[in-house]
């Protein structure tokens, strides 16, 4: 006989098939092999008080049957429960006991999609007459419908339609826009990428959730309308105006986001009813016609459906058609259905009608434990978890035929094949890992082995997987322990290298849920005793063990951690010789002492000791924040900032423990952070420390003075990369300017873009007292708001350019609020060694904007800053980054724009100067007046002197070559330019009223002319007045007819 | 732009103002018109008639028929400026006053007129009166008598063109061809003449150049000799 070493009992390839993840549907002999009674059904309706088992439901199934009563029963459960399984496994015993007398249905989650489940109806509905044969032709019809390429076009065309013949939303911003919003061309492709809202619906319609995949069907998230900036920009320069007022609106306002997702998930239904071209009540017509055909051949219907969701779009009319009872005159010609739906929580309380609830016959649910905390019913205990896992264990080891004649032999418990009986090792392995009876309780014991786990280590796994991402159910201990432990690490065993180490052993479990030795004074031990198995047996001990390497007992019968040699054996890993003996653990940290007393001269080191020494030797640190928190706490008291000209806002942004890591620790370092490397050094600098933080001034100064040696020594070593690393956006990244430089510049250009510059600011004095100004704000009681940076850009985009606006959007009220207030910080200096009084350095900056000027404000651009860098580098290079791009085009942009302002004023007044057009307007404004004619003109925006100044302003602004006085000029010109849409508003609608009312005078005049010889009737009588009078021989008239001369 | 656009519509709303207020006024302006129109026809006829009536008036004569006429003129003048002021649309009234003073002056040139016409006239007449029966004025009486009618037509009316006035002594000029033959007869016989006419004719009368004219050219039949 071979040794019970390195032994693989199971087949590989049954892994995946006994588990399979990739298809739900596994065989059925396998899945009855591994089926595990279901014992803690609950009855929502009797009150909790009942439970059933899965025979007794059966049983209640099959008595309906027989008295020919209708059932409507629905199994709920958080998902992963066992929902299908207990669904499966009814229909395989259901059909068993009542195949003959009804029409059995088990609708799968095979392909979990609707255009699967209507292939699986199409398949199982090959029966009856012409009118159900019409029907299954229009479900064949929706499936290929289903297939088209077309399907996520259609489908936001169809809720388009909804928009307007379903519902119209409430919110009158997404009422006014949405139609041209979903009809957008970007906005289309947006929805329909890969992972957005219309691909998730369009792949669970056709190819069903991924496996894995909990909740029930997709819908569209609020975060689904996030709207990156270049996309906006898209939507609103290129697409429906429409389009773009509600893409707007979406990247401001969050509420609405979530509003838009809310309205259109209450139109899916209606828009993937008519995508499918299936309605609801074809459904229902369906199987009002495949029950009709039963009833005729004396058969019930019993439908089995494992995951109601399947059915999205066309769901309500099946849970109307599986109500419908077949008693009560118009039903008369149905057969009796029995039906039993699996649906999940989160359906059953929001999609599941209201009224139909009522009509439910039999409320079940899987779940133990409420709300949040819900959990699977079946995996209660230790033991449950080895009972199922066992079961599956027993299905990898059998080879598949002999399940399969097992299955085909009436699958009786008692017979199932038990590859441990013929198995040499079955003693001492069973000894060492455990076995469990999953015989039926009244039969003989069918004992298998829990090999290469143990009930602990199946337990251990299973309760640290990740619970904020995995439900923990019978589905959850399948894939994310046995699936995923024996496909993964399964043939190390062989190898000699399983159990793999801790952080290995499972991808379920994360980084903070891996058990630590109960003893973490015993960690130096086993990493000695381990030797280069210390990581491998560490972890046997950590999930198979107790955790600890206590050992118990003699010679063969003697247990580390309450593992036996031949669990160690087994794995072909020598066993350790644990401790023996009691162990003092370190005592926790003591309670705070109100009134401290100084503590006696240390004689036992300190409680980091022996943490300090287990990390130098190559292990983790256990007491890593405190020693981290002492480490960063003297670099930052140590190193003289100010003799390297760092400012005391970078030391504070830059030195924090977060961004220093000790090399060597468990958790996954990201970001941008100083990795000081495991070394001697360190760990006598930690030790220092560590003495220091504990004892302080009752170290003995003889300690005292060696400490101080090696801190010395340390930071001389490490002084220049410290400061780098302050100095530098990241750790990676040099420093393209420094901070404060890059603030500065920032501050002063969002200082023009924000309009604050005055047009005699001139010297680099006025522009500081500017940047200060608004930077001062920030740090006031009352700081700027996101709603003034909207403000602010609504008034850009009244007085600018598009590229202005554009621009101060893309810096972003936070990134602009951020530099401001850096800034100061920055500049901000302590007097002496005060550590209350303060200064501005205004040197820095004003030498700043004096090298700024003397370049004419050239802004040289600078690589990217990274996105892992601090905050304030992240701000202040993405602003600066923007500003180095852009300011160029956007004076260009800017001049270009006020050029069009000109020429338009230009256009409106001709040849005319500001006096004539003034006065003529006056003249206008009269002759309005005097005659009465009505109309809605407010008194001109300014007189002429105002229109000549600006016309004098901007034309020069629009001249002016140099760099920097243009920007100043545009930053001080915004209340000109505002003028100027004024005058050219009012002039415009001046031009439009005259043109009007001279439109309705030509009218007028001509209608009474035409109606009337009036004026030459008068024109006659004066004749003839000059006439008589000519005659007469009278002097000539100086009166002329009664008019007056414009 | 703006400026010519702003001036035009000025225009128009001010032009259609003036036809809107023309409309309204439109029934005054008629009357107006009206009376204008008779007022006229006066002035035309006061016109001409001072024009043609003027040389052969003289001055003196024609003086205070001149001097109605500037204070006609002047009534229009001032109707005018009211009407064209817009003041007063309807000058029916005013100038049916002024008509009428028109028409007086023109009645004033008319007997004026017919005075001199009458003078020129009487000569004519008076020595048809003479011959009347004779028969070398008997052969074309009635030619003699249509022509007199005429120009007592004439007479009555001023003439109102410088052709009238020539028609009128075109007139009398024919009636004067007319009597041409008579009109050179000597004294004796035109005093014999005179005293047939009026009945008291003797054979005293008939002296010998009465006889030798009476004898010539047939005329004894046209005389015969009765008891008183």
């Amino acid at each position: 006989m071979t040794a019970f070493t390195r032994h693989q009992c199971w087949q590989h390839e049954r892994i995946g098939e006994v588990i399979n993840k990739e298809a739900i549907a596994v065989d059925v002999a396998d899945f009855m092999a591994t089926h595990a009674p279901l014992g803690q059904i609950r009855d929502v309706r009797a009150g909790g008080g009942r439970d059933l088992s899965e025979a007794d439901l059966l049983g209640e199934l099959m008595r309906g049957a027989q008295g020919d009563r209708h059932i409507f029963a629905v199994i709920q459960g958080i998902p992963g429960t066992g929902k299908s399984h207990l669904i499966r496994w009814l229909h395989q015993r259901y059909e068993r006991e009542m195949g003959a007398q009804d029409a059995v249905l088990l609708i799968e989650r095979a392909q979990n999609s609707l255009l699967g489940t209507l292939r699986q109806i199409i398949a199982k509905l090959d029966i009856g007459g012409d009118a159900l044969r019409q029907q299954i032709a229009k479900l064949r019809g929706a499936a290929d419908s289903l297939s088209a390429r077309a399907m996520k076009d259609s489908l936001l065309d169809n809720l388009r339609v909804a928009t307007y013949e379903r519902e119209e939303s409430v919110k009158g911003k997404i009422r006014r826009n949405i139609q041209n919003f979903l009809l957008d061309p970007t906005v289309r492709v947006f929805l329909q990428r890969e992972g957005g809202p219309i691909d998730r619906i369009a792949v669970f319609l056709t190819a069903g959730r991924q496996a894995e995949a909990a909740g029930d069907r997709p819908e569209f998230v609020a975060d689904d309308f996030l709207i990156s900036a270049k996309l906006l920009d898209a939507v609103i320069h290129q697409g429906y105006p429409e389009a773009g007022a509600l893409a707007s609106a979406l990247d401001l306002k969050p509420d609405l986001r979530e509003e838009l997702a809310g309205y259109l998930n209450r139109l899916l239904d209606y828009a993937i009813s008519r995508t499918v071209a299936l309605s609801a009540d074809d459904l229902r017509q369906t199987f009002n016609d495949l029950r009709r055909e039963l009833c005729r051949q004396g058969k019930g219907l019993t439908l089995l459906i494992e995951d109601i969701t399947a059915f999205t779009g066309i769901d309500q009319g099946l849970i109307d058609v599986l109500a419908t009872q077949h008693t009560g005159e118009a039903n008369r010609d149905f057969c009796r259905m029995t039906s039993v739906i699996g649906i999940t929580d989160d359906y059953y309380s929001s999609r599941f009608p209201d009224n139909m609830r009522e009509r439910i016959t039999h409320h079940l649910t899987l779940d133990s434990g409420a709300g949040d905390q819900k959990e699977a019913g079946l995996l209660q205990s230790q033991a449950a978890a080895a009972d199922l896992s066992a079961r599956y264990l027993n299905a990898m080891r059998a080879d598949r035929a002999d399940i399969t004649v097992w299955f085909e032999d009436g699958a009786r418990a008692d017979y199932l094949p038990n590859r441990c009986n013929e198995c040499p090792h079955r003693e001492p392995c069973h000894a060492a890992f455990g076995a469990v009876n999953i015989g039926p309780g009244d039969g003989p014991p069918v004992e298998v082995g829990l090999y290469p786990f143990n009930e602990r280590a199946i337990w251990n796994v299973y309760r640290r997987l990740d619970s904020t991402t995995l439900a923990r159910t019978p589905r959850s201990l399948l894939y994310h322990v046995i699936l995923d432990l024996l496909q993964t690490h399964g043939p190390k065993v062989i190898a000699g290298s399983f159990p793999p180490p801790a952080k290995e052993l499972a991808a379920g479990i994360p980084d903070r849920n891996l058990p630590a030795l109960a003893k973490p004074v015993q960690q130096r031990m086993l990493s000695s005793q381990g030797g280069p198995d210390a990581q491998r047996i560490q972890s046997l001990i950590l999930f198979w063990g107790d955790g600890t390497i206590d050992a118990r007992g003699e010679g063969a019968a003697r247990a580390v951690g309450t593992l036996a040699p031949d669990v160690f054996r087994a794995f072909g890993v020598r066993q350790i010789e644990g401790t023996e003996g009691e162990i003092v653990l370190p005592q926790p940290d003591p309670e705070p002492d109100i009134d401290p007393k100084p503590q006696p001269e240390p004689r036992a080191g300190t409680k980091y000791d022996a943490d300090i020494e287990r990390w130098r030797t190559g292990g983790l640190l256990e007491q890593y924040e405190n020693l981290r928190k002492f480490l960063v706490s003297f670099i930052e008291s140590a190193i003289d900032w100010t003799l390297h000209g760092v400012a005391a806002g970078v030391v504070d942004e830059r030195i924090k423990p977060g961004r220093f890591e000790i090399e060597g620790q468990s958790g996954r370092a990201v970001g941008d952070r100083v990795t000081l490397l495991r070394s001697d050094d360190l760990a006598y600098v930690l030790q220092a420390l560590a003495d220091l933080n504990t004892y302080g001034s009752q170290l003995r100064p003889e300690a005292l003075g060696a400490h101080m040696v090696t801190l010395g020594a340390w930071l001389r070593a490490n002084e220049q990369q410290i400061i780098s690393f302050v100095l530098q956006p990241s750790r990676e990244q040099p420093s393209p300017m420094s901070l404060v430089e890059m603030l500065t510049i920032d501050c002063l250009m969002l200082d023009v873009l924000s309009d604050n510059l005055r047009n005699d600011a001139t010297t680099s004095a006025d522009l500081l007292r500017a940047i200060v100004k608004s930077a001062a704000v920030e740090v006031s009681d009352r700081p700027s708001s996101e709603q003034d940076w909207a403000s602010l850009v609504d008034r850009a985009r009244a007085t600018h350019s598009r590229a202005w606006a554009d621009l101060l959007r893309s810096i972003k009220g936070a990134r602009a609020r951020s530099c401001r207030t850096q800034l100061l910080k920055q500049l901000n200096q302590p007097q002496g060694s005060s550590s209350d009084i303060r200064f501005l350095d205004a040197a820095t900056a004003l030498d700043v904007i004096a090298r700024l000027r003397g370049r004419d404000w050239a802004l040289r651009e600078i690589p990217a800053i990274a996105e892992w860098t601090s905050p304030t580098w992240k701000d202040a290079g993405g602003v600066y980054a923007l500003l180095a791009a852009r300011l160029d085009d956007l004076l260009a942009d800017e001049a270009a724009y006020q050029s069009e302002l000109l020429a338009r004023l230009g256009e409106i007044s001709g040849e005319d100067g500001p006096d004539a057009v003034m006065k003529a307007v006056d003249a206008f404004l009269v002759t309005l007046s005097d005659h009465g004619i009505p109309h809605n003109l407010d008194d001109p925006p300014g007189k002429a002197q105002m229109l000549r100044t600006l016309l004098q302003y901007l034309g020069t602004t629009r001249d002016e070559a140099g760099r920097a006085t243009r920007a100043v000029r545009l930053s001080a010109g915004g209340r000109y330019v505002q003028q100027a849409h004024d005058f050219i508003a009012y002039l415009s609608r001046l031009i439009d009223l005259a043109s009007k009312v001279g439109a309705q005078q030509d009218r007028t005049i001509a209608q009474l002319q035409a109606e009337s010889d009036a004026l030459r009737l008068e024109e006659r009588t004066l004749a003839r007045y000059d006439e008589i009078l000519d005659l007469l021989g009278a002097p000539p008239q100086a009166a002329q007819p009664q008019e007056a001369q414009p | 732009m703006i400026t010519a656009l702003l001036s035009d519509t000025r225009a128009k709303i001010v032009l259609a103002k003036r036809l809107k207020d023309a409309q309204s006024e439109v029934k005054a302006i008629e009357v107006t018109l009206t009376e204008l129109e008779k007022l006229l026809d006066a002035a035309r006829q006061l016109a001409a008639a001072a024009e043609v009536c003027r040389d052969r008036l003289g001055a003196e004569m024609i003086a205070p028929v001149l001097a109605q006429t500037v204070a006609v003129a002047q009534e229009a003048q001032a109707s005018r400026k009211r009407f064209a002021e817009g003041t007063s649309r309807r000058e029916n009234l005013a100038l049916s006053n002024t008509g009428r003073k028109a028409q007086a002056a023109l009645k004033d040139l008319g007997e004026r007129w017919q005075l001199y016409a009458q003078g020129q006239l009487a000569p004519y007449l008076e020595l048809l009166r003479l011959v009347t029966y004779l028969p070398e004025v008997a052969a074309s009486e009635h030619e003699i008598k249509q022509l007199v009618a005429q120009i007592r037509a004439q007479v009555t009316k001023p003439p109102q063109s410088a052709a009238q006035l020539a028609q009128f002594d075109g007139r009398l000029t024919e009636l004067g061809r007319r009597l041409e033959s008579v009109a050179r007869l000597p004294d004796e016989v035109r005093s014999f003449l005179m005293n047939v006419v009026e009945g008291r004719a003797t054979l005293a009368d008939l002296t010998p150049p009465v006889r030798s004219w009476v004898e010539e050219g047939n005329r004894a039949t046209a005389f015969s000799i009765k008891f008183v």
